[in-house]
């Protein structure tokens, strides 16, 4: 069963004019929250949650060390909210044309036949199409837009609702939490273990836009399940900005699987806050792939909240030209027996600049946890940039923390050992690379992988000038 | 080839050098000063520094912290840090490292050794950088951390900031406490827990000075 999907980054680039029938304006304030909770006919209680994390946004900063400054978020020149005013359909024949046409020219449909058991499709700030197996629906899976979780599953969707990202988490939780729309909610029922992955795709098509959705994903006891999202958005001149929230809730004993492949273009700003609590028992794993973007600001979180809990943390970043993929991860263990991995790896090329954050925490009165972290660099050109930040924070004698990383460049010995067996330089360089990644790429569905590896040796194909270069200056 | 490192002079400090300073040939520093100190260093070419730091006081609600930059902005400069950071009772205890390997064919190993005890708090922050188009350089830092009782603390954050690429750099950090088997195995042997905890510590220590624990 091989699916054609395609990473590269030109797949995404293009747009087909869009008329919307609900446009918030530029620029962002009060009526800008008000116009999007009265549309969404929204009750009064999340109007003030809308409005107070304005508040909080308007007098908030950016940390020192964010590579960004807040005056360079010009809100007031971003649509922040846009849509045709349809609810999600559920076949893709009843999806307007403009809209279809593109997802069709993505690949979802043919995808969500093949092998998803659900697929929510966002287009700017609304879904257009969003449709769950009938026998997962029948098992009492929820998996609906954020806006239809709180309208109908209100008992489900408010108690856990901002309370894993709160408002004043940061600048880009609290910009969301003011004008969030779209993004997926969903419930897994205890016990239930959804085999196939279920997929949101994520699409931006308006030029000088925001996107800001917000997903919640709550897994009961026992159940399992992979979320698997892709991004992609076509090039235009000005800058487009993408700050999402993602909160999700393990319950005891409960399997989380969140893969993403962000493929924004070069004029994305991707600055999203993803974090997860786990409880007793419960495994969450986030594994990420970041290959587009102007800059990536993202640092997937696990709180291991529970007795047993285990998180881990899988990153690929790839930086070329002119992008900052600004990345980690973050553990918190606040309870014992709990374990934690990270491995992040990254590649720079050109002036390319990959960066991991992250954090380590182990409390007072947890014994018995353990943490490894593990980043490893590559640099393909001299002009090239990694740097790595971790930080480990351990307040008592009874846990283990352990952290590696390592930057280099493609030794000269490694290139030789393959050329002097009849292959080519860029066909080495890009074996040396997948073999970097590959531990990493094992984690992603068999197609994402297969797909992850050519786009890696088109990169290395078109680089290899450069590359060949770099290599001379050996010691 | 120069002199083995035990020929090279020793200079023990005092706390009251004159900063920034040059290191213009071999040389040895040993820093057992137990106050709070900025040091500052430079180098010529082909210079190579072994800078030996043990911190720890007898003052048991002290605060001590170091702040340590070596500027290696000429080629062929090779320099060695062992630290050894002890905190014990209600001491606050911290490192600030920076090496920044600013020229080609320079080369640096640091060990960092952390001891925590009672309920005293050790924060070591440990920057590698390298500038842009330098070539052929190494550099490797190892942090390790020991945490003997359960209201001590360590935090540790090490750091990398490389932009070229032709620079070999690593590093690693560790955090635990004595594991229960080591405890074990020693207290098997008629050694009581209090012992075999400063056995543990001193093995610990003489792995980043090179010397035997004393009996």
């Amino acid at each position: 069963m091989a699916v054609d999907i395609d990473f590269s980054s030109s797949s995404g680039d293009f747009s087909y004019a869009t008329t919307y029938a609900h446009d918030a304006g530029c620029g962002l304030g009060e009526e800008t929250v008000r116009y999007i909770s009265k549309l969404k006919e929204e009750p009064e209680w999340l109007l003030q949650f809308r409005l107070r994390a304005l508040k909080v946004f308007e007098r908030m900063d950016l940390p020192k060390w964010a590579p960004l400054k807040k005056a360079q978020l010009d809100i007031s020149k971003l649509h922040c909210y846009l849509s045709q005013g349809e609810r999600p359909k559920t076949d893709w024949e009843d999806v307007p044309q403009e809209v279809k046409q593109t997802f069709d020219r993505l690949g979802i449909p043919e995808k969500e036949r093949k092998f998803f058991a659900g697929v929510e499709a966002q287009f700017d700030s609304e879904m257009a199409y969003a449709n769950l197996q009938e026998s997962l629906r029948a098992q009492g899976v929820i998996f609906v837009n954020s806006t239809e979780g709180l309208l109908h599953y209100e008992k489900c969707f408010r108690p856990f609702f901002g309370t894993v990202i709160p408002v004043g988490d940061n600048l880009f939780s609290a910009l969301n939490g003011a004008v969030f729309s779209g993004g997926s909610f969903i419930y897994v029922p205890e016990g239930v273990k959804v085999k196939q992955p279920l997929q949101a795709y994520f699409r931006i098509n308006a030029e000088r836009f925001g996107q800001f959705e917000r997903t919640l994903i709550i897994i009961d006891k026992d159940a399992e399940v992979t979320y698997l999202e892709g991004c992609t958005a076509p090039k235009f001149d000005s800058d487009t900005l993408h700050a999402a929230v993602v909160e999700i809730v393990a319950l005891p004993g409960a399997k989380m699987r969140y893969i993403t492949v962000q493929n924004w273009s070069n004029n994305v700003y991707n600055l999203v806050t993803k974090r997860a609590i786990a409880h007793e028992n419960a495994e969450m794993r986030w594994i990420d792939c970041n290959i587009g973007s102007k800059l990536t600001m993202k640092y997937p979180a696990v709180i291991l909240e529970g007795e047993g809990a285990s998180g881990s943390v899988l990153s690929i970043s790839v930086a070329r030209d002119g992008q900052r993929q600004d990345t980690g991860a973050r553990m918190i263990h606040r309870a014992s027996n709990t374990r934690s991995r990270i491995v992040a790896k990254s590649l720079s090329i050109g002036d390319g600049d990959s960066t991991y954050r992250g954090t380590i925490s182990m409390g007072r009165d947890v014994e018995n946890c353990r943490s490894y972290s593990r980043c490893d660099a590559i640099l393909m050109d001299d002009k090239s940039i990694s740097r790595t930040f971790p930080h480990i924070d351990c307040r008592n004698d009874r846990c283990i923390v352990e952290h590696e990383a390592a930057v280099s460049k493609i030794s000269s010995e490694q290139l030789f050992y393959l050329r002097q067996r009849g292959i080519g330089e860029s066909q080495a360089l890009s074996l040396i690379v997948n073999g970097f990644f590959d531990e990493l790429i094992r984690e992603f569905p068999m197609e994402y992988g297969v797909e992850l590896k050519r786009l890696i040796e088109m990169e290395m194909d078109a680089g290899a000038g450069r590359k060949r270069e770099g290599a001379r200056n050996v010691c | 080839m120069s002199a083995s490192e035990e020929d090279w002079p020793t200079e023990v400090l005092h706390g009251g050098e004159p900063m920034p300073r040059n290191i213009a040939k071999n040389q040895r520093i040993v820093d057992a000063v137990p106050r709070s100190l900025a040091l500052h260093w430079t180098f010529s070419a082909g210079a190579k520094l072994k800078y030996v730091l043990d911190l720890r006081s007898q003052d048991r609600e002290v605060q001590l912290h170091r702040k340590v930059i070596c500027e290696l902005n000429a080629s062929d400069v090779s320099v060695q840090i062992y630290a050894i950071l002890r905190g014990n009772n209600h001491q606050r205890i911290s490192l600030d490292l920076h090496l920044h390997h600013g020229a080609s064919h320079t080369h640096s190993v640091t060990y960092i050794c952390t001891v925590a005890e009672d309920s005293s708090r050790i924060r070591t922050i440990a920057k590698i950088s390298a500038a842009e188009r330098i070539e052929c350089c190494d550099a490797h830092l190892q942090n390790r951390n020991l945490l003997l009782s359960p209201a001590a603390s360590v935090e540790t954050t090490p750091i990398l900031d490389i932009q070229s690429n032709d620079i070999r750099c690593s590093h690693g950090a560790t955090v635990s406490g004595p594991r229960p088997d080591e405890i074990f195995y020693l207290r098997s042997r008629g050694i009581s827990e209090v012992v075999a905890r400063q056995i543990i510590r001193d093995a610990f220590i003489a792995q980043a000075t090179g010397n035997q624990p004393n009996d």
